[in-house]
């Protein structure tokens, strides 16, 4: 696997076979890097401009990837860094406040099409909305796409210590909300 | 990579190491009131295209870069430019130098009241010579009095000014 990364970077790095190379990881981490953008933005339609954007900034930045870290940290983070930007932008444009931008991000999902959750899957988004930031992307990364806490802490760049206490305080936090009437 | 010398099937690296967690969090997960799925979807064959639409996107911005470098390339000889003519002004001697007559009077006016020169009227009056003529004529011009008016209604704020600190007579 590790053989595989490294010819995969050098390929991608390589004039002649980057075209190629960089094919093989977009259909490689597409599926994955888009579900966890969109568990950050939400709406189908920003979480595809942020992956595109994900993937641009890759394509322009394999160059000086140094192979310090893992090829799929170093996506993943972009793609973190790439969500939160793209949310923070939008929220200075409107002039709005973190809070109205999560209830408005709220509102437009109830009424997305590619949204097909039940009253109890919405219900669990609106308790994400209240958790700090860090917690919604350590409880999205082990709840829903089931990574490892070595592989987070190496994204996240948060000691294995640190992410468990921050996951298991999200659990409690979201399962006390859905409890709620 | 682990290997079972019997058998020959093998493991992912760490497997076992993380068992536990692993079974511990599903345990946890099958008891949870979360709902296992969070009910997002995407519209049909929506990941076939993800490599055609980035590519898309790559070609759109490509022209950005190209007009950004050679709007570089103009700064860079208007900078030359700009280098070469204040080398001629700074190394080329003047012919002249700048005499107290070249000064416009505007100028002269504005230097006093930017500048705090920090002089009374009377040290003023100490330093500047006025030859006797030019005394006379001031003494001998009649200032009407409408003039005089206007200078003061126009110069003075209060009229604390104008210092009339004596007293009227009835």
């Amino acid at each position: 696997m590790q053989h595989v990364e490294e010819q995969l970077i050098k390929e991608l790095q390589e004039t002649e076979s980057q075209a190629k190379a960089f094919e093989v990881l977009v259909n490689t981490y597409k599926e994955r890097l888009y579900w966890h953008i969109r568990r950050i933005v939400l709406n189908h339609d920003d979480a595809d401009d942020v992956l595109q954007n994900t993937f641009i900034k890759v394509y322009k930045g394999i160059g000086n990837f140094k192979g310090d870290s893992k090829l799929y940290s170093w996506l993943y983070r972009i793609a973190t860094n790439e969500s939160l930007t793209f949310l923070k932008q939008r929220q200075r444009k409107s002039g709005i406040t973190d809070q109205e931008m999560q209830e408005q991000m709220l509102g437009a999902l109830e009424a997305d099409v590619y949204f097909d959750g039940d009253e109890i899957q919405l219900k669990l988004q609106k308790a994400l909305t209240s958790l700090p930031e860090k917690q919604k992307l350590v409880f999205n990364m082990k709840y829903f796409q089931e990574m490892k806490y070595d592989e987070i802490s190496q994204i996240l760049e948060t000691s294995v210590g640190g992410l468990k206490a921050s996951y298991h305080l999200a659990v409690k936090k979201i399962e006390a909300y859905l409890k709620e009437d | 990579m682990k290997k079972n010398h019997k058998d020959k099937f093998k493991t992912p690296e760490g497997y076992f190491d993380s068992f536990n967690d692993r079974l511990l969090d599903k345990i946890a997960k099958e008891e949870s009131i979360i709902p296992k799925s969070d009910g997002f979807s995407v519209p049909q064959d929506y990941f076939k295209d993800v490599h055609e639409s980035v590519l898309d996107k790559l070609d759109q911005e490509e022209p950005k870069v190209i007009a950004l470098k050679q709007y570089t390339k103009y700064l860079y000889v208007a900078a030359s430019i700009a280098a070469v003519l204040l080398l001629v002004v700074t190394l080329v001697p003047t012919s002249q130098a700048v005499q107290f007559d070249d000064l416009a009077s505007t100028e002269i006016e504005r230097y006093f009241e930017d500048t705090e020169i920090g002089l009374t009227s009377y040290e003023i009056a100490q330093v500047v010579a006025f030859d006797g003529e030019e005394i006379e004529n001031l003494e001998d011009d009649e200032l009407e009095e409408a003039v005089i008016l206007d200078y003061l209604d126009e110069n003075t704020d209060t009229f604390d000014e104008l210092n009339l600190d004596y007293e009227f007579e009835e």
